[in-house]
C-alpha cells in the first residue's frame, strides 16, 4: 500500500529537517572563518574514492557521504545524517556499514593530492535514537574488531525557544583534534544553531543528495518554475490550460542553480565540478514530469521534452497531486484486475 | 458639477505638462460636493502607455480613450445597462523610478467603483501601494506640523481596525471632531490601525479659526488620497507619503534568483515587536488567512511546530517560500521569480488580514555564531 497524505507530509518535513540539520552543522563547523579561509570547502554530497585499506569495500569504489567539510588542507569531516532509523534494530547494520566505509583515506578533497591527513566520520543522529544507536554501534565495532577512535556521533534535536534552533552535542567520542574550532569545542556541552539565520545565508536550499517525495518535487516544479513560465504562454481554450514546453535538462539545471547542488557550491566558491553530486538529479525531474503526463497534466514529446498543461490549482498543491497520483494508481490497479479477470474468464471458457 | 469635469477634460486635451493640469485643478477648486481630486500612488516597471493601451474587449463593458499622450491622459468609459460613467485621469511621474501618481477629478463613487477596480485588474502590470500604520501616522504628523500656523486639522471620520482581544480584531468606523494629534494618540492607546482617515482643514488667522472648512481630505492606507481644495498646501503630504514607498521599492527590488543570475538575495523579514507566534492560535490564524490569499496557489508543507509553505502568485508568476521558525518573525525567501509587485501584494495582504509588522531585509549571520 502507498503512503498516506499524512505520511507524505511527515516525509517532506523530515526531508526539510535533514537539509536544515546539514546546513546548521556545516555552519557550526565553518563559521566564523568562512570568508577568510581559502582552504575551507564543503559540499552536500561529494563523490569520494575509497582506498585499498577500506574495511568494507575490497575494490576501490566511489562513495557519496551526505556532507564533506574541509576545514583546512590537512583536516576534514565526513558527515552522515539520520533523522530516523528503522524500528527493527537488525537493520541498523546497513547504516553502521556505511559509516565504516567512510573510515578510510578517502580521495576527493579540495587539495592538490585530493587527500587530507586527518579526517573523522561524523554521524549526526536524532537525539531520541542516539543512546540506543551508540550501544548498538559499540558492540558492532567490537564484533568487527574495528578501532572506535575515528567515529564521532553527534546527537541533534529541534529546540523551540523564541526562535527555532537545532541543538547539537557529542553523544559518542569527541573531536579533540578539532578543538581549535570554538564551535566544535562547544559541542561537548552542546550548541544551538538558529535555523532562520542559517537558512538566510544559503538562499533557498530545498534539495540535498537524498531523493525527495515525488509530490514535493512536483510541487516545487509547479510553484516555482512552471508558475513563472506561464506568463510567456498563451491559454489554450480547447485544453483549458497553459501548455508549457519543458526541456528536462534546462529544468533540472534551473532547480540545481536555484535550490540545489549548484547553489550550495556557489556559497563556498567551489568551482570544481568533477566530484560534485548533482541534485535534484535529472532522473528525479524526468520522473516527476512523467508522473505529470500520467495524471493527464502533460504530454511527452520525447525523452528530453515535455509539454505540461499548467492550470490553476484550487486548494493545496500537495493534496491535489497526492489525490491525482493516488487516483491514477487505483485506476491502473483496477484496470489490471479487470484484465486479469477477463484473462481468467477467457481461460476458463477455453477449458470448457 | 459635471461642468467642472468637462472643463477638466477639455483642458487635459490641450496641455503639454502635468504641472499645468495640476495648476488648473487647483484653480477650479474648491470643488462642488462629492467631487474630488483623487490621487493614487502606484508602481509600474513597464511603459505606461503600453499598459493603458488595451482592447476594450479585455475589460468587460469598459473602454479607455487616449486623450493626450504628452501627459499620459486617458478617459475611462464604462457602459452597462443603466450605468454610463466615465472618468478622466492622467499619470504623473514622481522623482522615483517606476513610482507614479494617477490624478483624476472624479466623484468618489466613480473612483471606488471604476478606477480602483480597473487599477487592480491591471495587476501585475501595475500595483497599488500600501502604507503601514506608522508610515501613515508619521506623514499625518508631519502635515500637521507643517500646516499648524495656517490651519487647524480636525478628523471627521475614521475607518479602522481595533484589537478586541489578543486574538481578534474588529473593523469599525467612527465620526469625530478631534484633532489629528488626539486621534493618533488614541490609536496608539487602543491599538488601532487606520484604513482611512477623513479630515478637514480650517483656516487659522491671528488665533481665529474659521468655522467653515477650507478643504476636505481623505487618505486611505492603499495609496489613495482625495481632496477638494488646497492642493498646494497638501502637496507636502505627498512628499512624506512617498518616502516610505521609496524605501519599500528599494527593499523589494532585484530579489528574484533568475534576475540575479541565481545569486540569492537576502530574504525579507516581517518582524513583530511581540512574540505573536508564541500563541499557536495566532499561527493557525495566519495559516487560515494565507490559505485565502487570492489569485495564488499554495503548498503548505508543514506547520507543526514551525511553518513552511510555498505561495505562488498566479497572476504575476512570482513565488515565495514562507517560513515561521521564530515567534516574532515571518521569513519570506525569494524564489526563481520574485517581483516588487508580487512582494507588495503578498505583504500588504499579510498586513491587512493578519497583522502589520516591520519589513526588513535579513542579514546573513555567518560571523556571529
Amino acid at each position: 500500500m502507498g503512503k498516506t497524505l499524512e505520511e507524505i507530509k511527515d516525509s517532506i518535513d523530515n526531508y526539510d529537517f535533514t537539509i536544515n540539520t546539514l546546513l546548521c552543522f556545516v555552519s557550526l563547523a565553518t563559521w566564523p572563518n568562512h570568508f577568510n579561509n581559502p582552504e575551507l570547502f564543503y559540499s552536500l554530497g561529494r563523490r569520494m574514492d575509497t582506498s585499498d585499506k577500506n574495511p568494507i569495500l575490497r575494490n576501490k569504489e566511489t562513495i557519496t557521504p551526505d556532507a564533506i567539510i574541509q576545514l583546512s588542507k590537512e583536516k576534514g569531516l565526513i558527515v552522515e545524517v539520520k533523522a530516523s532509523l528503522p524500528d527493527d534494530e537488525t537493520r541498523w547494520n546497513r547504516c553502521s556499514d556505511q559509516l565504516i566505509k567512510y573510515d578510510d583515506e578517502l580521495k576527493g578533497w579540495w587539495t592538490s593530492n585530493k587527500r587530507v591527513t586527518t579526517s573523522k566520520v561524523i554521524f549526526l543522529i536524532y537525539q531520541s535514537l542516539a543512546v540506543k544507536f551508540k550501544n548498538y554501534f559499540e558492540i558492532y565495532l567490537q564484533n568487527k574488531e574495528i578501532n572506535n577512535d575515528d567515529f564521532v556521533h553527534i546527537e541533534f534535536m529541534k529546540e523551540s525557544r523564541r526562535k527555532e534552533f537545532i541543538f547539537f552535542r557529542f553523544s559518542y567520542n569527541k573531536l579533540s583534534e578539532f578543538n581549535h574550532i570554538e564551535n566544535i569545542k562547544k559541542l561537548e556541552e552542546g550548541i544551538s544553531i538558529p535555523i532562520n539565520d542559517v537558512r538566510n545565508s544559503y538562499g533557498s536550499i530545498k534539495f540535498y543528495d537524498g531523493r525527495p517525495e515525488l509530490e514535493y518535487l512536483i510541487a516545487i516544479i509547479w510553484q516555482d518554475s512552471l508558475n513563472y513560465r506561464r506568463s510567456d504562454t498563451s491559454f489554450d481554450k480547447r485544453k483549458k490550460c497553459w501548455p508549457i514546453s519543458v526541456n528536462v535538462r534546462d529544468l533540472t539545471e534551473e532547480l540545481q542553480k536555484s535550490f540545489g547542488s549548484i547553489q550550495i557550491r556557489k556559497s563556498c566558491n567551489d568551482n570544481s565540478i568533477e566530484r560534485n553530486v548533482e541534485f535534484p538529479r535529472i532522473n528525479w525531474v524526468r520522473g516527476a514530469l512523467k508522473i505529470l503526463v500520467n495524471i493527464d497534466l502533460g504530454e511527452k514529446i520525447d525523452e528530453e521534452n515535455y509539454i505540461i498543461y499548467f492550470k490553476r490549482i484550487q486548494g493545496e498543491v500537495i493534496d491535489y497531486f497526492f489525490k491525482k497520483i493516488r487516483d491514477r494508481k487505483t485506476k491502473i490497479k483496477k484496470d489490471l484486475n479487470e484484465k486479469d479477470q477477463l484473462k481468467l474468464f477467457g481461460e476458463s471458457k477455453k477449458s470448457h | 458639477m459635471e461642468e467642472d469635469i468637462k472643463l477638466f477634460e477639455s483642458k487635459i486635451r490641450d496641455v503639454n505638462k502635468t504641472e499645468d493640469l495640476l495648476d488648473f485643478m487647483s484653480f477650479l477648486a474648491p470643488y462642488p460636493l462629492y467631487l474630488f481630486h483623487n490621487i493614487q500612488f502606484f508602481f509600474c516597471d513597464k511603459k505606461i502607455d503600453e499598459i493603458f493601451k488595451f482592447n476594450s474587449n479585455e475589460y468587460y463593458k469598459a473602454n479607455l480613450i487616449d486623450l493626450n499622450n504628452k501627459v499620459n491622459a486617458y478617459k475611462y468609459v464604462f457602459k452597462r445597462k443603466n450605468v454610463n460613467s466615465n472618468v478622466v485621469f492622467f499619470i504623473q511621474r514622481t522623482s522615483t523610478k517606476n513610482l507614479y501618481l494617477l490624478h483624476s477629478m472624479s466623484f468618489l463613487r466613480d473612483w471606488n467603483y471604476f478606477i480602483k477596480r480597473f487599477l487592480d485588474k491591471l495587476y501585475p502590470s501595475i500595483v497599488r501601494l500600501f502604507w503601514k500604520q506608522n508610515e501613515l501616522v508619521s506623514a499625518l504628523k508631519e502635515l500637521e506640523n507643517n500646516l499648524i500656523d495656517k490651519y487647524e486639522i480636525l478628523v471627521r471620520e475614521l475607518i479602522f481596525k481595533e484589537r478586541r482581544n489578543h486574538k481578534k480584531y474588529d473593523s469599525d468606523r467612527k465620526w469625530t471632531k478631534k484633532t489629528l494629534t488626539n486621534i493618533i494618540q488614541e490609536s496608539l492607546e487602543r491599538d488601532q490601525w487606520f484604513k482611512k482617515v477623513k479630515f478637514q482643514l480650517f483656516k487659522r488667522k491671528n488665533d481665529i479659526i474659521y468655522r467653515e472648512p477650507t478643504a476636505n481630505c481623505s487618505i486611505s492606507k492603499y495609496g489613495h488620497l482625495s481632496l477638494d481644495n488646497s492642493y498646494y498646501d497638501l502637496i507636502s503630504l505627498l512628499k512624506y507619503l512617498e518616502k516610505p514607498l521609496i524605501n519599500k521599492i528599494n527593499l523589494f527590488k532585484n530579489k528574484g534568483l533568475k534576475e540575479r543570475d541565481f545569486i540569492p538575495s537576502s530574504p525579507i523579514i516581517i518582524s513583530y515587536e511581540e512574540d505573536v507566534f508564541k500563541d499557536r492560535t495566532n499561527l493557525l490564524l495566519f495559516i487560515n488567512k494565507i490559505k485565502k490569499y487570492p489569485h495564488s496557489t499554495k503548498a503548505i508543507y508543514h506547520y507543526n511546530p514551525y511553518f513552511y509553505a510555498s505561495i505562488a502568485d498566479f497572476k504575476d508568476g512570482s513565488s515565495f517560500e514562507v517560513r515561521i521558525n521564530d515567534q516574532s518573525n515571518i521569513l519570506i525567501v525569494p524564489q526563481i521569480k520574485t517581483s516588487i509587485e508580487g512582494l507588495e501584494r503578498l505583504i500588504s495582504f499579510i498586513f491587512e488580514s493578519f497583522k502589520e509588522g516591520e519589513i526588513k531585509e535579513s542579514s546573513p549571520l555567518r560571523n556571529t555564531l
